[in-house]
């Protein structure tokens, strides 16, 4: 059995958005993770160590979360309207 | 309260665990009809700090934060040789708590961002976004979207109508003062015309739940937008201070809310 890459690990876990690409790499993940204890643990290690350091960040800068729900706030929602 | 069924759970664990290629389908529907309501209505609560727009991101956020972790933390939790959690109740119990984590840390995000209030203690009791009386911020949005119906479906001029709907939102939604609003208004709208004015309010109303128009009701204000003016412009196309009576834009705007806003008293009582 092919064990999940670190990158694949990491990528899985910085997930930001959902799109086919992402949503495929949650597929496989989880696919592989459900038969794989190496892997399982590799990946829950990985996840503890990520909230930790996203807990931390926190408190000493804003998180990346904010600056994208800003960035995403400023492109903004248009609608188009008929005059008529 | 569990909110989703025992055949969705049953359908979650198929897809997770037993399909060839594991898939999130039906978690993602779940989530989307466990939470959605719940938090834009946590939004609404909390529009001082956050912007009601930002309620389908959170709703991402989530979403990715539970099916990114819901086999290492909760099905798989204790390894493969663990057994898979079969019991939906814990699975709900899960989901609520990731949930209630996210929207404490987007809050305390968004606070420090604004710099209005101070970052929530760990000994501070925080209020359960989730358990807090989402029926009272419900009752709310209903009153106000009943105020809006009455003021939309009223045969006002429409930049009497477009007055009521900016004086709300610049209330409700961006903190104005009741007593300072009128000049707020002034400030906004004066040089632009009532289709800019429309136009503007429209896309700000989009962020609000109670605030949305129906085909019907848009067409009624397009119809307004299009009397005549002075035979040669629409109302549309005109300025929204050449509206102004001659007492002033602040003392129009002031009497222009009263009048709705009576109006909206009268229906309410009815």
């Amino acid at each position: 059995m092919k064990h999940l890459t670190p990158e694949e690990m990491i990528n899985f876990i910085s997930i930001s958005e959902l799109t086919p690409e992402t949503l495929a790499l949650v597929s496989k993940v989880n696919t592989h993770i459900r038969q794989c204890d190496s892997c399982l643990t590799k990946l829950q290690a990985f996840q503890f160590i990520n909230d930790e350091l996203a807990k931390q960040t926190q408190h000493v800068e804003e998180s990346l979360l904010a600056y994208e729900l800003r960035r995403q706030s400023k492109t903004g929602q248009t609608i188009s309207l008929d005059r008529g | 309260m569990r909110k989703f069924s025992d055949e969705a759970f049953r359908e979650i664990i198929s897809e997770l665990f037993v399909q060839k290629l594991s898939c999130s389908e039906t978690l993602l529907a779940v989530i989307d009809e466990v939470y959605r309501k719940r938090i834009r209505s946590w939004c609404f609560t909390h529009r001082d700090v956050i912007d009601g727009g930002y309620a389908e991101d959170i709703l991402q956020v989530i979403k990715i934060k539970i099916i990114t972790n819901c086999t290492t933390s909760f099905f798989m939790k204790n390894g493969t040789d663990g057994g898979i959690n079969t019991n939906p109740d814990e699975f709900a119990s899960w989901m609520n708590t990731v949930v209630k984590n996210k929207l404490k840390d987007i809050l305390e995000i968004h606070q420090r961002r604004n710099n209005t209030v101070r970052p929530i203690g760990d000994n501070e009791e925080f209020v359960d976004p989730l358990y807090q009386d989402s029926a009272a911020v419900d009752a709310q949005q209903e009153i106000l979207s009943n105020a809006f119906a009455v003021v939309i479906n009223a045969d006002s001029d429409a930049h009497i109508v477009l007055t009521w709907i900016a004086s709300s939102l610049f209330i409700y939604q961006y903190g104005s003062e009741s007593c300072h609003v009128a000049g707020d208004l002034v400030e906004a709208f004066e040089a632009k015309t009532l289709y800019e004015m429309r136009d503007m309010l429209l896309r700000a109303a989009e962020r609000l739940p109670w605030l949305t128009l129906s085909r019907h009701q848009l067409q009624k204000l397009n119809a307004s937008l299009q009397k005549n003016f002075d035979g040669t412009r629409c109302c549309g196309e005109v300025q929204y201070r050449e509206f102004f009576m001659k007492s002033g834009g602040k003392s129009s705007i002031s009497n222009w809310r009263n009048r709705m806003n009576n109006l909206v008293k009268r229906a309410m009582k009815s």
